[in-house]
């Protein structure tokens, strides 16, 4: 499952066809908001967002579930190391919650975004580059590209480990020597990719509609909130 | 090497694939599967290669239960050449592509041997194995399958993409790998005019389990069994079925065309 991670799902809803701007600003928004959250009742805020998020998303949420459990060792072992440094339990608890939300939100944003859509947002937001001699747009692409560099790198071990079982070899005790394979081929998938999108690049504007305006209100508000109430209760 | 396969079930997201599946692959024999799409022929290959792991039954191979003891001490006895052979390739170079997991001191000697065998040259060692035809890179993914020397040679769709010529070229390297290494090779196809040519057994599939087995005579020419699995008749075999039935003349089951050709010749004459 965590091979397609964050592979795009296609379906329509509000959210699919919201400007690919307005969810970068909208993910940097929530990114802002779980860096804030110290406290039970800002969680409970941030849950309430993306309970919206979800809800208006179309996907089931047994596909979010699904995802999100193929990380279910990542989050333990934080969980873990978190306790064993704080010896707090509450602590490392809240800390863990706040990763979840923070992935389902990633989750809502890569499921609903196609990479070139995104590559699209990026450009725009990455425009001051312009002024340095670099391409904007391929400064996006790349950036797009990291949100499938895990997905991209467990497919091409499991696609490796496999070609090598089918062979009749076994990598008993040589995973590091796998995952330096699986590590260059995913590089190689993404460059890629990467000179794809850049070859058949066609820039192309959008417009603010009043659901990406609404959305930005939305988080903005829930910001404002926090930054209000939740932060100094 | 003998591969015996015993009530075997899988299945997937609730989905029963294969249903009770038993079966018997005697060495230095060709067995085939063949089956309409989704008959789950892909999957019993996987099953038996240990790429998969049956819900219920198990997989012998010679006297060790591969199903159990599914890791170590039978790996490198299977060889299994993927439909979609990329997805066996990731390395740089042909060199690097067959070396992989080659343990043996004779390495330079047997990649040229391995190569040869399978009508590549040495030429093709240093190129990149993605930059090479497909037809070219079948015969790689052969190559780094035959470099261990795998008793059992499990073939997914070997003849998708080839060219006549080609298809001869690899039908020829079946029929060495039988005859001269004496290996047990199971092939899936569903191009069953190539594959009455050279196949010994056959199990038609349908709907993960066997809906008639035997010798390829026996199977290919019930044409009713073959018509519901969603496949048709060798057109050899149909062509002796018109001759048998507009002219009453039985000329019996040849594999060559041209032997048919001859036969037929024969009669008019």
């Amino acid at each position: 499952m965590l091979s397609n991670f964050s592979l795009y799902y296609n379906c329509s809803s509000k959210i699919h066809s919201l400007n690919p701007l307005c969810k970068i600003l909208a993910f940097l928004i929530f990114s802002f908001m779980s860096f804030m959250c110290f406290h039970f009742n800002v969680l409970v805020s941030l849950f309430l967002v993306l309970v919206f998020i979800v809800g208006i998303s179309n996907i089931p949420f047994s596909v979010y579930f699904k995802r999100i459990w193929s990380l279910k060792y990542l989050f333990l072992v934080l969980f873990l190391l978190c306790f064993v440094l704080s010896r707090n339990f509450s602590f490392s608890f809240f800390l863990v919650c706040k990763l979840v939300l923070f992935v389902l939100y990633v989750l809502g944003f890569v499921m609903t975004t196609k990479i070139d859509d995104m590559a699209l947002g990026f450009s725009y937001l990455f425009r001051f580059v312009d002024v340095f001699g670099f391409s904007a747009y391929s400064v996006a692409v790349s950036f797009s590209l990291i949100f499938y560099f895990l997905p991209c790198l467990v497919f091409e071990y499991k696609r490796i480990k496999m070609a090598c079982v089918s062979r009749g070899v076994s990598f008993n005790g040589s995973v590091f020597a796998l995952f330096k394979l699986a590590f260059l081929s995913s590089i190689k998938r993404l460059d890629m990719i990467r000179c794809s999108m850049l070859v058949s690049s066609s820039i192309r504007g959008f417009r603010w509609h009043f659901n990406d305006i609404y959305m930005i209100v939305c988080h903005l508000a829930v910001l404002v909130l926090i930054l209000v109430r939740g932060v100094t209760l | 090497m003998e591969v015996k396969v015993r009530d075997v079930s899988f299945s997937y997201d609730d989905k029963l694939i294969i249903d009770n599946f038993s079966c018997e692959f005697k060495s230095n024999k060709i067995s085939a599967f063949v089956g309409g799409n989704g008959s789950g022929k892909s999957t019993l290959l996987k099953l038996i290669d240990g790429l998969l792991v049956p819900i219920n039954g198990y997989v012998k191979l010679g006297s060790v239960n591969f199903s159990v003891n599914n890791s170590y001490p039978c790996r490198g006895k299977v060889g299994f050449l993927f439909q979609f052979v990329d997805r066996q390739i990731f390395n740089k170079s042909v060199y690097d592509e067959i070396k992989v997991g080659y343990k043996g001191l004779d390495f330079d000697k047997r990649v040229i041997d391995v190569i040869n065998m399978v009508g590549l040259n040495e030429s093709f060692l240093y190129k990149d194995p993605y930059k090479i035809s497909s037809s070219e890179r079948r015969r790689l993914g052969l190559a780094c399958v035959l470099i261990h020397d795998p008793d059992v040679v499990i073939l997914d769709e070997p003849f998708i993409g080839l060219d006549s010529r080609g298809k001869n070229d690899f039908l020829r390297l079946i029929k060495v790998l039988k005859k001269d290494f004496g290996k047990t090779i199971i092939v899936v196809s569903q191009d069953v005019d190539f594959l009455h040519k050279f196949v010994d057994y056959v199990y038609l599939i349908k709907d993960g389990s066997i809906f008639l087995e035997g010798d390829k005579y026996d199977v290919f020419s019930n044409e009713l069994a073959m018509k519901s699995c969603g496949l048709k008749v060798p057109d050899v075999l149909h062509f002796s079925n018109l001759v048998l039935e507009n002219k009453n003349v039985k000329i019996g089951y040849r594999d060559e065309i041209n032997d048919l050709i001859k036969d037929v010749y024969r009669y008019v004459k």
